[in-house]
């Protein structure tokens, strides 16, 4: 029997179909997988450290010097120090490696995107375990942490359908938020509890790639325009059997070097949410979901005027941040299973 | 005069169809740059051109692959590869060894890749080689893809992919030793596979920009890998 929801993830979400929809490669696609099998096996065993940014553009040419994914050699390039000043090399779809471009350093995805488009070419960008796509100078897929099952469509413990988006929402927080897993990193000073510029961006992006993997029933999208409007949503949730959209709008509270971002954010949030659900008519609900990085724990005071929309969820979900160092939060997590176990 | 076909002919030109489309396999291997093809590995490149030649509405000369627990077996090919190292169009590589047994790899040799070059003068041909050829290329980016079995290397770790094909799959599930696996278009679980991917547009809600979801032939060939590949991580979950 088909398992229609497992072939409408892979048609409309797949990274190996995005690749050769823009393309129109194969060989391109079998780059892809021989990168992530590298990936995968290398970063468990520490073979690239953390501090690991790799840009890499795609290319044609036949003749290589080395190759990427022969036993060991990238890692011991980085470990030469080949990419500490030039980090984008051109490789073909073998994996040979044409030359490293001199005087070449791409920080971000956002460089990366814009260099894949100086000439029509694929670039992944590899930051430790986050892994960014883009062609022609727009992205195309993003990975979260590759070291998780990174694969659209395949069977996660995880996986629920759209409408129970909190468990989702949820679950993302305790594995993920809270962890601080793989790269996804939100404080530039935990003891002062300073979040780094824009900590939304990185919410949203790592929140969207564990639904893209987790929601059974839908596909997952980031920066989704609404009907008709210029406005876009953080997440939008459409399922697959009936068109239904939930929509996730994130705000993070706190502050950053420049900014404060207080209870005023969070009321904002919330009238753009309703805002979203008046226009976008296939809505089933809305919801908020606050990351709070302000000194404590607070409510949020929600201000008197606000209409809420009648499809929004009437229950912000607020997750306080937590700035403990590693091992304080190894010790919560091992006293909480504790307790389980003791059923208390 | 009407000239009579024996049926010692007719099976006489139903093997030499059948050795062609092994040759193409080879030849487009060598194309790929892969240093050989084991027997393990060109039956289930044979298998997988087969059971999806519906497709594009190509027919291929194999028909008769059976249930093993190595996954889908054609005693024919055995006896092809022989004939074709006989003339010299293929050759043994080198040996390898999987659980104590021995198995020959073989590669194409250049009067090999001369014969296919003479043969694909007829179209017909040229359309079997040119199907196999992007079959063959959709094995070769999988072949390396995270997590195949570490027991084979090269084509031959296709096998995991191969275990989850929807046909073969059914009756694995029911432990059918020595089945005739169907092929063709009709009553085949690989076609209803092919067929939903073909209008998988149409299965969306209206909702969804169904004109960005419709998918080519190739296109539909690589998300039927895909499949395979998140079912078979998905087993392995």
């Amino acid at each position: 029997m088909i398992d229609k929801n497992k072939i409408f993830k892979i048609i409309t979400g797949s990274p190996t179909l995005k690749v050769f929809k823009e393309t129109q490669k194969i060989e391109l696609v079998g780059f892809y997988n021989q990168l992530e099998a590298l990936l995968k096996r290398d970063i468990p065993y520490g073979e690239v450290g953390e501090k690991f940014i790799l840009c890499i553009a795609l290319t044609f040419e036949n003749q290589g010097e080395w190759n990427i994914f022969d036993s060991g050699v990238l890692a011991s390039k980085i470990e030469e120090g080949l990419l500490d000043e030039n980090n984008v090399v051109l490789s073909n779809p073998k994996g040979y490696v044409i030359r490293v471009i001199k005087g070449k350093y791409i920080n971000n995805y956002v460089e990366a995107s814009n260099f894949s488009g100086e000439q029509p070419r694929l670039v992944f960008f590899v930051n430790y375990m986050e892994v960014h796509l883009s062609f022609n100078g727009k992205p195309l897929h993003y990975i979260a942490n590759i070291m998780r099952p990174s694969r659209v469509g395949v069977d996660t413990p995880e996986m629920l359908p759209a409408r129970e988006y909190r468990k989702l929402i949820t679950n993302h927080h305790d594995r993920h938020v809270y962890k601080e897993r793989g790269s996804f990193k939100y404080w530039r000073n935990k003891a002062k509890r300073i979040l780094i510029d824009k900590p939304e961006i990185q919410f949203n992006k790592n929140l969207y790639s564990y639904l893209d993997l987790n929601v059974i029933d839908g596909r997952v999208d980031i920066s989704a325009t609404i009907s008709g409007l210029e406005d876009k949503t953080d997440i939008r949730i459409m399922t697959f059997e009936t068109g239904d959209i939930y929509i996730i709008e994130i705000k993070c509270l706190g502050k950053t070097n420049s900014t404060k971002y207080p209870d005023d954010w969070a009321n904002e949030g919330l009238i753009e949410l309703c805002r979203y659900l008046k226009d976008e008519k296939d809505a089933k609900t809305g919801v908020l979901v606050i990351y709070d990085g302000r000194m404590k724990d607070e409510k949020i005071n929600w201000h008197a005027d606000i209409e809420w929309h009648p499809k929004v969820d009437r229950d912000p979900m607020k997750f306080f941040l937590v700035s403990d160092s590693a091992s304080v939060k190894a010790k919560k997590i091992y006293s909480a299973l504790k307790k389980k176990k003791k059923g208390l | 005069m009407i000239s009579e076909i024996s049926p010692q002919m007719l099976l006489d030109n139903e093997a030499f169809k059948r050795s062609n489309e092994v040759l193409y396999v080879f030849y487009s291997a060598d194309e790929l740059t892969l240093p050989f093809l084991s027997k393990i590995g060109i039956q289930k490149c044979i298998y997988l051109s087969e059971v999806l030649s519906p497709l594009k509405k190509i027919i291929l000369s194999f028909m008769d692959f059976i249930y093993l627990h190595k996954g889908p077996y054609s005693k024919d090919i055995q006896n092809i590869l022989d004939h074709l190292v006989s003339m010299n169009a293929i050759e043994v590589d080198s040996f390898s060894t999987h659980k104590k047994n021995l198995y020959v790899n073989y590669k194409i040799t250049e009067i090999g890749e001369s014969l296919v070059e003479n043969l694909i003068y007829d179209p017909m041909e040229k359309e079997k080689l040119e199907w196999i050829r992007i079959v063959m290329r959709l094995i070769d980016a999988y072949k390396d893809a995270f997590d195949l079995s570490q027991e084979y290397g090269g084509v031959d770790k296709i096998i995991d992919l191969v275990y989850q094909e929807p046909s073969f799959y059914e009756i694995k599930q029911r432990n059918g030793k020595g089945e005739l696996i169907p092929m063709g278009d009709k009553n085949n679980l690989t076609m209803e596979l092919i067929h939903f991917l073909e209008k998988v547009e149409e299965a969306l809600p209206r909702r969804f920009n169904r004109e960005k979801y419709k998918l080519d032939w190739e296109t539909v060939l690589l998300a039927f890998f895909e499949y395979l590949y998140v079912k078979y991580l998905s087993e392995k979950a």
